[in-house]
């Protein structure tokens, strides 16, 4: 549906009130930098997407966007008011508060409208080229409908990562490894009934008047329980003994082993070397993204040719290699994990009240260098660093002081003995009963995850093969697009494609000078660049004819040098005639070019003052610089139409001459930039006698009524047209002949049967331009 | 998003295929979602936070009577 207006109110650079009314015609609108161009855009953008201006949010990270969206002079009172009108009638409207909180209603009339599809950006035209990849497929995935998808596969991928943050995974793997580690060094190989059994009968011999019905883990907790308070009963000798007990309970060598021989899997240096690979993979990675369809390529590495298939596979043998080694690197740090807990259960034997004497004893003996390094040694620092020094230092003097513990718990009273054994049996028993739901917990975790990863995956496979099909939809507009934009074939076959083997990418390949390009930034200029994410754009809106949604261009032919843009009014007369679209620029040749070029039955055409002042805001111009314009200045001020006139003549005139590649004899310094209407009108005329031609009949003869209109329009600019712009003294009369006569030498270079101007070159621009139907024709070098 | 949204069936059927052990439930939640809003935004942390419990509750199946039947339990 078309826009009839949009109003806005103390919003973004408007003030008590801006308004840009269509009357459902396409806009061409010109206005300086800041003139409040942009201000339109994001009324519209602000209506369209739920309050949010994606150039500000990006600017306040989502929050205080009303710093930038309310005019920062509104009066303390008033709010900003936005409202759109559209062609059926309906009509949109915001009211924003100072402090950004706004309500909306009639939202429901621009349902249908997106964005990306329909508002383009001089900032980003680019975006659709620039960059990487991933940053090609930030940027069209939008504009393609798609990014609903991405935000899915996204959303999957969040949720497989909480799940892992959540239910601790890599917490309980290690938890369960030491609960293994323990089941093997209390019970062997017993399975499960055989412990039960185990547990059933201490049970019966420590909690005899306990309930037998109650489950295996309360069956353990009460004969610890139980043990507990025998042992709570004991005399300090039967104390010592206990303690001794538990050191010699450590299996320290054990547990050093197991670092060990992690250790010389991974061959030390392991994290360097991950990081390493990681970052030599990554490069391997995007550099296999890249080969495209090439058959062979050279290996970076060893500078080979070899397949290109071949080298995927090698890249992808590598990733598991990595993901091997990560998984021994996890299993190395659960074991440095267990023997930490080791040194810190046998310091805190040693270091019990209970077993001083005996220490003592040990430390006049031959451990004293053994208790000091069992002292010295930080448990806890272990797990981030547990060098082959600490295991030497650990198996020559802390596994002499688990052996002392082992041979003194054998002199320890067998009650002692005993009941330290039933503690751990049921400890451990217990253990193994609680880790059956934690490995329940893993089980159904890491099938969860897997799960979500597998359906990221397939979310990623759907939004690539649509993208192949939108891809293939409009391939063949974005390549016709570009020939009328860039009819000289230097650059042309541009092809959007899906790379393999790669997530969230899409390139664009080309033919630059006959040589294959798989991405446009290896070669194309700034201003290729943009003329190509306008045509993919537009391809896209063309794409969507019937849906008649107004498409917004602001400012998108910056970098596009003038003839680049001039050919875009053609593109858009050509694909869009039956669409409304509203173009922004402060381009002023180009806007006049487009006033020229453009169906005034289906244009409108506005001009923005400059801004002034805040208070002020956005203003349209009464003068648009238009004959008519002028023509309404005559009863008031004859001289500032007379002044409006050769503006206009002074920039008209330019656009043909550039067009009709006149040659301007040289001037010196600054005056080569500022030529005037005379400079040109001389040229014209001179040039025009063996040039300028209308067809008679059957053959063409020289326009002499043109160049008589020429003349006279000349000599009116001399003498009037100067001398209102120099001492304001222009009388009414003189100024409407002036009026007339330029507008009539103007109106020679639009076609009387056609309508259109001269603008249209032979196949190679070469011979001539001329009018769409041939009536008109200018033949260049006659001159 | 575009209206046809059969695809994230289909998507699901293809995953479950290669993990069978997946409940139907987890399935169900997670077809709800993606038809929803999970692909009008980016869900904030305290839903996927309840999401991802849910989705756990989602995949407990009926367990075996346990205790006094041979196993540790």
């Amino acid at each position: 549906m078309r826009i009839e207006s949009v109003k806005m109110a103390w919003f973004r650079g408007a003030a008590v009130s801006a308004s840009l009314d269509t009357t459902s015609k396409s806009v061409g609108a010109y206005g300086e930098n800041g003139a409040g161009k942009s201000s339109f855009v994001d009324a519209v953008e602000f209506l369209m997407s739920d309050g949010k201006i994606r150039h500000l949010a990006h600017e306040y990270s989502g929050r205080r966007q009303e710093r930038g969206i309310i005019n920062t002079h509104t009066p303390k009172a008033e709010k900003a008011k936005l409202a759109v009108s559209l062609a059926d009638g309906a009509e949109v409207k915001a009211e924003i508060d100072q402090n950004g909180k706004y309500g909306c209603s009639g939202m429901e009339a621009l349902k249908d409208w997106d964005y990306g599809r329909m508002v383009l950006r001089q900032d980003e035209v680019a975006a659709f080229i620039h960059g990487t990849k991933g940053d090609k497929y930030s940027a069209l995935l939008p504009l393609f409908g798609l990014h609903p998808l991405e935000l899915a596969a996204r959303n999957v991928r969040q949720l497989a990562k909480e799940t892992e943050r959540q239910f601790e995974i890599t917490t309980i793997r290690d938890s369960l490894n030491q609960v293994e580690a323990n089941r093997k060094r209390i019970f062997d190989d017993d399975d499960d009934a055989t412990i039960l059994t185990k547990i059933n009968a201490l049970h019966a011999k420590h909690a005899p008047d306990k309930a037998a019905m109650v489950d295996s883990q309360t069956r353990c907790e009460e004969i610890t329980a139980a043990v507990e308070n025998r042992i709570a009963r004991f005399n300090a000798e039967q104390r010592r003994h206990l303690v001794i007990q538990s050191a010699a309970a450590v299996d320290l060598k054990a547990n050093i082993e197991s670092v060990q021989a992690a250790n010389a899997k991974l061959a030390g240096a392991v994290e360097p070397m991950i990081q390493e690979k990681l970052t030599a993979l990554q490069s391997a990675s995007a550099f296999a993204n890249k080969l495209g369809e090439q058959e062979d390529v050279k290996c970076p590495a060893c500078g080979r040719l070899i397949s290109s298939e071949a080298f995927r596979e090698h890249v992808s043998e590598e990733k598991k290699r990595l993901r091997d080694i990560l998984e021994i690197f996890n299993s190395r740090t659960a074991a440095v994990g267990v023997l930490s807990d080791s040194v810190k259960l046998l310091k805190s034997a040693y270091g019990k009240p209970d077993v001083k004497s005996w220490r003592d004893a040990l430390a006049n003996g031959d451990h004293d260098e053994n208790l000091k390094c069992l002292d010295a040694a930080n448990a806890e620092g272990l797990r981030t660093s547990c060098t082959n020094d600490d295991l030497t230092s650990f198996q020559q003097k802390l596994l002499p002081l688990v052996a002392v513990a082992v041979a003194a718990s054998k002199d320890a009273p067998p009650d002692v003995q005993q009941l330290s054994t039933d503690k751990n049996v049921a400890e451990t028993a217990r253990d193994v009963i609680k880790a059956r739901s934690q490995k329940d917990v893993l089980q159904r975790a890491v099938t969860l995850i897997s799960f979500l990863n597998a359906l990221e995956q397939g979310i990623r496979d759907e939004i690539k093969l649509r993208c192949q099909s939108v891809i293939n939809e409009i391939s063949e507009d974005i390549k016709a697009m570009w020939e009328v934009l860039h009819p000289n074939k230097a650059i042309r076959d541009i092809q959007l494609y899906v790379p393999k083997d790669a997530d969230k990418a899409i390139d664009i390949g080309l033919t630059f000078h006959d040589i294959k390009q798989d991405s446009p930034r290896l070669t194309l200029s700034e201003g290729n660049r943009n003329s190509l994410g306008l045509c993919i754009f537009l391809a896209m809106a063309k794409r969507e004819a019937d849906k008649d949604n107004p498409l917004l261009l602001d400012d998108v032919v910056v970098s596009l040098d003038r003839n680049h843009r001039g050919m875009i009014a053609e593109l858009l007369q050509k694909q869009f005639a039956k669409r409304q679209i509203i173009i922004f620029t402060h381009d002023r040749e180009w806007y006049t070019e487009l006033r020229q070029q453009l169906d005034p039955a289906a244009w409108i055409f506005k001009v923005l003052m400059p801004y002034e002042t805040p208070n002020l805001g956005i203003r349209w111009s009464a003068k648009t610089s238009t004959f008519d314009d002028a023509r309404a200045q005559l009863k008031e001020r004859p001289d500032a139409a007379g002044n409006d006139v050769r503006k206009i003549m002074d920039i008209e005139l330019a656009l043909f001459a550039d067009r009709l590649q006149i040659r301007m004899p040289y001037l010196r310094g600054e005056r080569n930039d500022r030529r005037m209407a005379h400079d040109f009108l001389e040229r014209f005329i001179a040039d025009g006698k063996t040039c300028f031609e209308k067809k008679d009949a059957k053959d063409y003869e020289i326009h002499n009524e043109a160049i008589e209109s020429f003349k006279r329009a000349d000599q009116l600019i001399l003498s009037w047209a100067n001398r209102a712009s120099h001492s304001f003294d222009l009388v009414r009369p003189e100024a409407t002949k002036l009026i007339d006569a330029c507008e009539q030498a103007l109106g020679f270079f639009k076609c009387p049967a056609c309508g259109k101007g001269i603008a249209f070159a032979d196949a190679e621009a070469k011979e001539w331009t001329q009018c769409q139907c041939g009536s008109i024709r200018w033949r260049y070098g006659k001159g | 998003m575009p209206n046809d949204e059969s695809w994230i069936g289909e998507r699901l059927q293809q995953c479950v295929k290669t993990h069978t052990s997946v409940s139907d439930a987890a399935v169900a939640r997670l077809k709800g979602l993606l038809e929803g809003e999970a692909h009008e935004r980016p869900l904030t942390q305290g839903e996927l936070l309840a999401t991802a419990a849910q989705l756990m509750q989602d995949m407990v199946k009926p367990v075996m009577p346990t205790d006094g039947g041979g196993n540790a339990n």
